[in-house]
């Protein structure tokens, strides 16, 4: 990295800034029009009411007043923190199975890999489709075969979308179709841990249990994390299911923040509010980052990445 | 497996004779096995498990209307229908949808290779003052989520008389996108530096150099970003679902999950299911031929 | 190495765009003379009529072409209309829930149709019944007009009665109404389960259909707000009721179970034939007039029979009437034209045609008297108007209808008590009003 002094740049260093500066430019063009500006745009409109349909009227702190005292808002992003909670190890845990079972020398581990990474390049919308036929409560494989095997003490005839807590979890289970995506990151990255590692602990008398934790975990843990990132950005962000299968029910147990958000501004054309609930939605996912980092500081051993 | 062991081992382990290795090497051997094994058993319970959605989806969309409501749920139809493609996509203005996607999906895909490319040549190829620090911002950028700039964004686009065109879902593309330049960057970084200044000493302009040198070398990795930007861009639901209102300009997304709120009364399940499947078909015929792609796609944005 | 054709793709997708340049440099071309006309209201019966009457239209007015959209999301989503109309693209005319006017009056959705009444020879607000007509107006000006009206009743299928032991003659409506108790007794006495312990029969589901906290509260006597100090009252005693109704009966039958029989007998995308009160597995049906025509088309077979809402107690039959409006959404590309639709399908001619297809009723109070356009059944229904309750008009109704809504199915699932509910729909749609104060 070249050190900037402004009064001490050769004639070849300006040149060379020009020419990147223009080569970059489309980037610096879309990150002043879609990133920057929009935050500000945000920030000033979070202090009026807005329906976008006249001009806005300002009143101060009477936003941010509300979204402190609004219960839907609280509702809406536990909903969303719940399925962070849930979908984001389980997605990992799932992940990582599922690259162990894709990494041991079985012959035809390319056709395996192919069926198992094919869901999660497939529109969610679709896949939201195929739910509601799937858990019909009569006619719906999924509880048939559930309450065939006695599982979850599902009678037949359970409607899962008709709990709350059992809508989240449709949605989290819909979630793991697209594991197939950080599986193929996990198997790369079993694949760049030598063998001679796992020579040697089973030469000290390691376990195979033994060496996965003590092994493969920590020299996937920047994997790992760059995986959780992604993850709880994307789950930050879910709107998809919940618009088509659950249209936010029962009760609400489905109305994620993203909905909630889109229903402020687009429905209830509410736009002053629901650009102060977006800057909530934007600090808390720089809050979040920002804990990962710091926790992975401790767990996390950068030794294999080149 | 390798057979290197290490050195203190040997000296402080006692002389093993031929017996003992010939039994460990059978007991890794069945160990082995076993392992395949289940394994095997594993990976297979999986993909059933990933794949009877749609196993269900093709069961359901050749059903006819009839049997849509047997209980006990029957695993394949007692009178299989194909027609129910051809019925399906009938009774949804199919054709005009898919239209509309593939329009704005190649639009985007256009625009990304080109400002991707751009971007990432300026951030890998040319040696200018502040290139590093610059660029740590653009990996602060790709976790910004989406939802804070999604009214400010509607509101521009509204104030160009941009709504219910394609334009607000192409035009961004145009402008590179934090993720992709990130990965091209990589790949542009592993070029010998020594090619491009032999070339710019030959008199080469940047653009010639990113022309004629560049761009045949970053094929693969551009096949990469085409492939990701483009199903992306097909799958997308959110971004027609407020920019577009006549249904005419829908996209396959949108289009499929109004027309089935709108008309429930003439849109079956069955019917549903077969333009869902029609919808998935182009993505898993890309995905077989090019899994290559998509493999390395998946490992190169993830390395920091 | 193989690019997957990557050349040949570039070169289509290259064309391909080119071609879309052009194609959305035009957008979606709207001729002079078209009048667009978006209804949310896209049932069979409903898309019929409102055909029907853009037909009359524009046999009438040749110089003019009216064309209908159907808008997605449901009778009550009004997104894809801001959006629109927010983004220059709007519709020329919008099919609306009357109740919810003033509320998007308020936020500018909607044109003020003051400079179009004044040209016009007679005073137009005589032609209504009057509560449509307060339902048009905020802060004393006009923003549509009003369409139909409606009127609820219970209907019930006699043959599930007789099935039960029951005597269908007890619902008859010239004993005047039956009490809630008693109906639920009823009720109680129809439900069935299977052997799984899912249910495949159930007598009423008081939240289901017309059921909704506003029947329940206007069935009360609840008056919604307290003008003189400007406060919502969602926890008068008469909406504690209500909710309350819900509450024990839900607790009664384990509103899972219930939501499980729902989406069996009527699932998503099913066809309006297999819906569980003409399939015979719900006995009792909280419903309007417009039930007559889709009884008509869709259950033809079903013996069945109506009669009043239940009450608490006493012999005055209660009902309560809503309906439709037409308005003018702001920017919208042809005012005149839209004035011109507006006014003839909210005329007697859209009104008469309206009526007949969707046994609903109008609102232009001339249409009334003439027998001509009711069924025998439907009579019914017009002698209940004059004494039809309507909830009042409020710039908040809107947002106060899906408060109420988030508490009863907080009450069904009983995860808060009624009063705990209704403390919330204050909390929420108070701070809302405040703007609108003094009203």
């Amino acid at each position: 990295m070249i050190a900037i002094h402004p009064r001490q740049l050769s004639p070849l260093e300006r040149k060379n800034l020009r020419k990147g500066l223009f080569f970059i430019s489309p980037w610096i063009i879309g990150v002043l029009v879609f990133t920057f500006y929009p935050i500000v745009y945000s920030i000033v409109l979070s202090f009026a009411r807005y329906s976008g349909l006249q001009p806005p009227t300002w009143i101060g702190f009477q936003n941010y007043i509300r979204l402190f005292g609004d219960e839907l808002m609280r509702q809406s992003l536990g909903n969303t923190m719940a399925y962070i909670s849930l979908a984001v190890p389980i997605g990992i845990v799932v992940a990582i199975l599922l690259a162990l079972a894709m990494n041991t020398s079985v012959r035809e581990v390319a056709v395996y890999r192919a069926a198992l990474y094919l869901p999660s390049v497939l529109p969610l919308f679709a896949i939201s489709f195929i739910f509601i036929v799937l858990i019909n409560p009569k006619y719906g494989i999924v509880n048939y075969a559930l309450s065939g095997f006695g599982l979850f003490g599902s009678p037949a005839g359970t409607d899962y979308l008709a709990d709350p807590t059992s809508a989240l979890l449709v949605i989290v289970a819909i979630a793991q179709l697209g594991a197939g995506n950080a599986a193929l990151i996990f198997l790369a990255g079993l694949r760049s841990i030598p063998d001679t590692l796992y020579e040697a602990a089973r030469i000290d008398g390691a376990s195979r249990v033994r060496s996965f934790f003590s092994i493969t975990l920590p020299l996937l843990s920047p994997i790992i994390l760059f995986n959780a990132i992604t993850a709880i950005g994307a789950g930050l962000q879910t709107f998809q299911q919940a618009y088509i299968i659950t249209k936010g029910g029962p009760n609400n147990g489905t109305l994620f923040y993203m909905y909630y958000l889109y229903d402020t501004a687009f429905a209830q054309a509410q736009l002053g509010y629901a650009c102060a609930l977006s800057l909530l939605l934007f600090v808390i996912g720089l809050v979040l980052a920002l804990v990962l980092f710091t926790v992975a500081k401790r767990f996390v051993n950068y030794e294999l990445v080149s | 497996m390798s057979s290197v062991v290490s050195t203190t081992s040997t000296i402080n382990k006692p002389p093993v004779d031929q017996q003992t290795v010939a039994r460990q090497r059978q007991r890794r051997a069945m160990t082995k096995l076993g392992e395949s094994v289940v394994a095997r058993v594993i990976l297979i319970a999986t993909c059933v498990l990933f794949l009877v959605p749609f196993y269900w989806m093709f069961v359901t969309a050749l059903k006819p209307d009839a049997e849509l409501s047997i209980f006990p749920p029957e695993l394949w139809p007692r009178a299989v229908q194909w027609g129910n493609f051809l019925a399906a996509v009938n009774t949804f203005p199919f054709w005009t949808y898919f239209g509309n996607t593939l329009v704005i999906t190649a639009g985007v895909i256009i625009g990304s290779i080109i400002s991707n490319l751009f971007v990432a040549y300026g951030f890998a190829c040319i040696r200018w003052p502040g290139r590093d620090l610059v660029f740590y911002i653009v990996l602060a950028t790709v976790f910004i989520p989406l939802p804070v700039a999604l009214i400010p964004l509607f509101d521009m686009f509204a104030y160009l008389h941009w709504t219910n065109t394609f334009l607000p879902l192409i035009v961004p593309a145009f402008f590179s996108s934090s993720f992709y330049v990130f990965m091209l960057r990589q790949f542009l970084l592993q070029i010998p530096s020594d090619l491009l200044d032999a070339a710019r000493i030959d008199g080469a302009s940047e653009l010639q150099i990113l022309w004629r040198i560049i761009f045949p070398l970053a094929r693969p990795a551009l096949a990469i970003v085409a492939i990701l930007s483009g199903i992306a861009a097909w799958n997308d639901f959110t971004g027609p679902l407020i920019y577009l209102q006549d249904d005419t300009l829908r996209t396959l997304s949108v289009g499929l999950e109004t027309f089935r709120t709108v008309n429930s009364q003439d849109v079956q399940v069955n019917l549903l299911m077969a333009a869902s499947l029609l919808v998935i078909v182009p993505t898993v015929i890309l995905f077989l031929f090019c899994q290559r792609f998509f493999v390395r796609g998946a490992i190169l944005g993830s390395i920091k | 190495m193989r690019q997957c054709g990557l050349r040949a793709w570039l070169v289509l997708s290259v064309l391909i765009s080119l071609l879309s340049v052009l194609l959305t440099a035009c957008g979606s071309s709207r001729a002079p003379n078209d009048v667009v006309f978006w209804t949310t209201d896209t049932g069979d019966i409903d898309s019929q009529a409102q055909q029907q009457m853009l037909d009359a239209f524009n046999q009438a007015n040749p110089d003019l072409h009216a064309r209908m959209v159907k808008v997605y999301g449901g009778i009550s989503n009004i997104a894809p209309l801001v959006t629109a109309v927010r983004g220059g693209t709007g519709p020329d005319v919008f099919w609306l829930d009357r109740f919810t006017m003033s509320q998007f009056a308020a936020i500018g959705l909607l044109q003020e149709l003051d400079p179009y009444l004044a040209k016009e020879s007679q005073n137009v607000s005589q032609l209504y019944l009057p509560f449509a007509w307060g339902e048009t107006q905020f802060q004393g000006h006009t923003y549509g007009l009003p369409m139909d009206t409606d009127a609820r009743v219970i209907y019930y299928n006699k043959d599930m009665f007789k099935a039960a032991g029951i005597d269908p003659a007890i619902m008859d409506p010239a004993n005047g109404p039956i009490t809630i108790d008693k109906l639920k007794e009823i009720a109680f006495k129809i439900n069935h389960k299977e052997a799984n312990g899912a249910y495949d029969k159930i007598g009423f589901i008081p939240w289901d259909n017309q059921a909704s906290p506003a029947t329940w509260g206007l069935d009360f006597g609840a008056q919604y707000i307290d003008k003189k100090t400007c406060q919502l009252t969602p926890t008068e005693p008469a909406m504690q009721n209500a909710l309350q109704l819900v509450y024990d009966w839900a607790k009664e039958m384990d509103p899972l179970k219930v939501k499980a029989f729902q989406d069996t007998y009527q699932p998503q995308n099913a066809p309006p034939t297999q819906n569980y009160f003409y399939n015979g597995h719900l006995a009792m049906e909280l419903s309007g007039d417009w039930e007559l025509s889709s009884l008509k088309k869709y259950a033809p077979n079903l013996n069945w029979g109506m009669t009043y809402i239940p009450v608490l107690s006493g012999s005055t039959p209660f009902t309560w009437s809503g309906g439709f409006s037409v308005v003018m959404p702001t920017n919208a590309n042809n005012a005149s034209g839209a004035y011109r639709l507006i006014r003839f399908m909210a005329g007697p001619e859209g009104q008469r045609i309206y009526t007949k297809v969707t046994a609903h009723m109008p609102t232009y109070a001339e249409l009334l008297k003439d027998s001509s356009l009711y069924s025998a059944d439907h009579q019914f229904f017009v002698q209940m108007l004059s004494d039809s309750h309507s909830r009042p008009p409020l710039p908040v109704w809107s947002q106060l209808w899906d408060a109420f809504d988030t508490a009863n199915q907080k009450v069904i699932l009983g995860v808060a008590t009624p009063d705990q509910a209704l403390q919330s729909v204050y909390n929420r749609v108070q701070p809302q009003l405040q703007q609108f104060c003094p009203l």
